[in-house]
């Protein structure tokens, strides 16, 4: 047998690097595609929190250029301060209220909707006008609706026999009724994603449950609830991370007031940041503000992988 | 020998006498003089350059002279305006994140007067004297009295800016009430004296009383109580000043805990007081009060002078054909039966940026200089009612037309500034939030002491007591603004 010629030799190493060159790219091609918007996500929102939270360990003001090392000096002072545990207690506040009050609504309209045959998707539509309005225009215009001397809201209030309110500057009043705009904002959302869920629940398992003569309300709760609550802990994810930040609406609002009683974390933050020169202070309490969210996301993909693969 | 010594003595005496000459000098760099757009001899040396303005129109005002100043310098310098303008609130994170980066985005930047301390820290500001000496132009800085000038033009002892607006306390009123010979008959009937506008607190109270008719949805008057920073400035505008309250002393104490202080807050937030008021009033800001008035549903209001051009507007105000205007009341002193008056002097200028080249600062004074010069200030205060020179607020004709015009050269001459420390804002926060407390029944001593405390905590992690920081009094800057005009050979009839 003779050697190969150079040229066969050379063929044969192409055709080698061709072969490894295919086993490589097979088992990375899925790397390939998803580089790009890998590197857009390390850019915008990876690096920004790195920065953001090294910032933290650090003494960092627009008033000076010096930029001291101080450890956990900002965490310390973000935790004792007051005014933190406040806005702390607010958001956790409004976050509770807001998210169920928008699951509930929300998907209390998608199982409505169920019933209706006629106009259904004109009816969807209406249902979903709210979340298409930006937060901002949102608060604006719920501010005039209840402004004290011109607004609708008090206008209406003594045709009904009810005297009218200082809805925004009361301190009884103005959490509540920025909660219920915010709930009002974002219950279609939670719509939308409930009712995309209830379209695509399988029939046999009702079919069945009627066949055997089960009650409405143990369909839901034996059947409808358990298939839904992958979609359930999905939108409760969304809401809950959402209203963590809300800063436009309140801050349009009532910008915090009457008295700290609306003020949010965000709006804290941002004060702290911009209006008192303070970037590491702030940058601080948003590192506190992630590891909450972070463990309250955490727990909540913990509760619904685990349901995922029970089943 | 002898020659060699004498060489030694005189070469040490020329050191010493030049280091002593440079370190008394102004510390900038010199500026050779350079011509400047002058619309009577048709100069146009910046024609065709650009021209990069960073601004708000948070008040009205700002935007009258946006079109009146800016449309003018455009067609006598030839030059391109390009003009961004930012929501208030966003404006100075955006002009920090400039300064920090040492950036050159914008030529001409606004800048109230509490920001000059920190973007002063940050070497973003560039002092304006070398320009002024070497080509003066219309800008006449001579022409503002030196309280408002040394409040919103300058930094300490340096002249940065000129003033785009002075915004001192003024007093609004229907003139339609005070003069209706119905309502003069009541009033004289209940409280046993004429109706007239209202010089000091209690007769604010009484004429409150007298004008709050719920039902007729008419209230006695309205001030600022919905953010910190505003409530803080009506306090101490329209009440705090005039009681003997003052931000710090020399060393930088704050004196929000003194008997004034208490007595003044307990007035300014107490239910008496409050119920005088349209209802929402613990939420009111700036647009609220504005639109209370505006729309006839208060007889009086505690105002600013920025807004006046507002009120005078028929298209924007119902009542623009029935406003009066006054000196703010004043604190009826018990023991010498005189009325203290005193307010707040504060308001932007527009100043030029240290980190864009010599050339484009040679063309942000020319703007500057005209723009916001004394020729242009006319047809604005013609047109709106808005002056802040001297010369116009004093001119016969103009005060014919604007009566109000004497009662603000007044106030202009009385104001005294807020601080302009970088940490200020926090400050303000803290006062602020301690006067909304009491909105909500909060003991006034305590409340107002522990944000005193507040205050004191602040000045001292910014380590100005440790430093042995000196506040500046009114008086002070007053000193400081007569330096400068010395320094730069003008005259002004108060130094």
């Amino acid at each position: 047998m003779t050697a190969p010629t150079e040229v066969q030799q050379a063929s044969i190493q192409t055709a080698a690097f061709r072969r490894w060159l295919y086993r490589v790219s097979q088992k990375y091609v899925h790397w390939f595609f998803i580089a790009p918007a890998l590197l857009a996500i390390l850019a915008v929102a990876i690096y920004p929190i790195v920065y953001s939270t090294g910032l933290s360990f650090f003494r960092v003001s627009f008033d000076s250029r010096e930029r001291p090392f101080v450890l956990l000096e900002n965490f310390i002072w973000i935790l004792n301060d007051s005014d933190y545990r406040i806005v702390l207690g607010n958001t956790l506040l409004y976050v509770l209220v807001t998210v169920s009050g928008a699951f509930f609504l929300g998907f209390g309209m998608a199982l409505l909707l169920r019933r209706i045959t006629v106009g259904r998707n004109w009816l969807r539509l209406i249902l979903i006008l709210p979340l298409t309005i930006a937060p901002i225009v949102v608060g604006l215009t719920w501010n005039w609706m209840l402004d004290p001397l011109f607004g609708l809201i008090n206008w209406i209030l003594p045709g009904l026999g009810l005297p009218p309110q200082t809805w925004l500057a009361s301190t009884s009043t103005a959490r509540i009724v920025v909660m219920l705009v915010d709930i009002w904002q974002w219950y279609p959302l939670v719509f939308l994603i409930m009712d995309a869920g209830l379209s695509g629940l399988p029939r046999p398992p009702y079919e069945s449950a009627r066949l055997e003569g089960a009650s409405n309300w143990t369909i839901f709760r034996r059947i409808t609830l358990p298939m839904l609550r992958p979609v359930i802990l999905v939108v409760l994810l969304l809401r809950t991370v959402d209203a963590f930040r809300t800063f436009d609406l309140v801050r349009v609002m009532t910008d915090g007031g009457p008295a700290y009683t609306t003020e949010m974390l965000s709006m804290y933050l941002y004060r702290t940041a911009f209006n008192f020169n303070k970037l590491s202070r702030a940058g601080a309490g948003a590192t506190i503000m992630l590891i909450v969210i972070g463990i309250v996301s955490a727990l909540m993909f913990r509760f619904l992988y685990r349901e995922v693969e029970r089943r | 020998m002898m020659k060699a010594t004498r060489l030694a003595v005189y070469s040490l005496l020329l050191l010493v006498l030049t280091v002593g000459f440079v370190s008394v000098m102004p510390v900038y760099a010199q500026v050779e003089p350079f011509e400047v757009t002058d619309p009577a001899t048709g100069a146009r040396p910046f024609e065709g350059q650009e021209l990069r303005i960073i601004n708000t129109e948070v008040v009205p005002i700002l935007a009258y002279e946006h079109e009146v100043f800016d449309a003018a310098y455009v067609e006598a310098s030839g030059v391109n305006l390009i003009y961004e303008n930012y929501d208030q609130g966003a404006l100075l994170p955006v002009l920090q994140t400039m300064c920090a980066a040492g950036g050159d985005d914008y030529d001409i930047m606004f800048v109230e007067d509490g920001w000059s301390g920190t973007l002063e820290a940050l070497g973003c500001l560039e002092p304006l004297t070398p320009y002024y000496l070497a080509a003066p132009g219309d800008s006449h800085p001579e022409d503002y009295t030196l309280r408002a000038f040394g409040t919103v033009a300058m930094h300490n002892e340096t002249w940065y800016g000129m003033p785009t607006l002075i915004a001192v306390g003024m007093f609004a009123y229907r003139t339609d009430l005070f003069s209706d010979p119905d309502e003069q008959a009541a009033f004289q009937e209940q409280y046993g004296r004429e109706l007239t506008v209202p010089e000091s607190w209690d007769e604010l109270v009484e004429v409150g009383e007298f004008f709050t008719r719920p039902d007729e949805e008419l209230y006695g008057f309205n001030y600022r109580y919905g953010a910190p920073n505003n409530i803080l400035f009506d306090y101490m505008i329209h009440f705090g000043f005039s009681r003997g309250v003052d931000f710090f002393d020399a060393d930088f104490n704050p004196l929000f805990a003194t008997p004034e202080a208490f007595d003044a807050a307990a007035f300014f937030t107490g239910q008496d007081f409050l119920n005088l008021q349209p209802p929402g009033r613990e939420s009111f800001q700036f647009g609220e009060v504005l639109q209370n008035y505006s729309q006839g549903k208060v007889a009086m209001y505690g105002t600013e002078s920025w807004a006046i051009p507002l009120l005078l507007d028929p298209e924007a105000s119902v009542v623009a054909d029935v406003t009066g205007f006054a000196p703010i009341p004043g604190w009826r002193n018990p023991e010498t039966g005189e009325i203290q008056r005193q307010l707040l002097s504060a308001g932007p200028a527009y100043m030029v940026n240290a980190n864009i080249s010599p050339e484009r600062k040679r063309l942000a004074w020319d703007y500057l200089q005209l723009a916001h010069g004394q020729q242009f200030a006319r047809p604005m205060a013609e047109q709106y009612g808005a002056a802040q020179r001297i010369s116009l607020l004093s001119d016969p004709e103009l005060v014919e037309q604007y009566p109000f015009f004497p009662a603000l050269l007044v106030a202009m001459n009385g104001g005294i500034g807020r601080p302009s420390e970088p940490w200020w804002p926090e400050a303000e926060n803290a006062l602020g939030r301690g006067l909304q407390a009491l909105l909500t029944g909060a003991p006034v001593e305590e409340t107002l002491t522990a944000a005193n405390d507040e205050v004191v905590q602040i000045v001292t992690d910014a380590g100005y007591y440790e430093s042995g920081a000196h506040y500046v009094t009114v008086e002070e800057r007053e000193q400081f603004v007569c330096d400068l005009f010395e320094e730069v050979n003008v005259e002004h009839s108060e130094c």
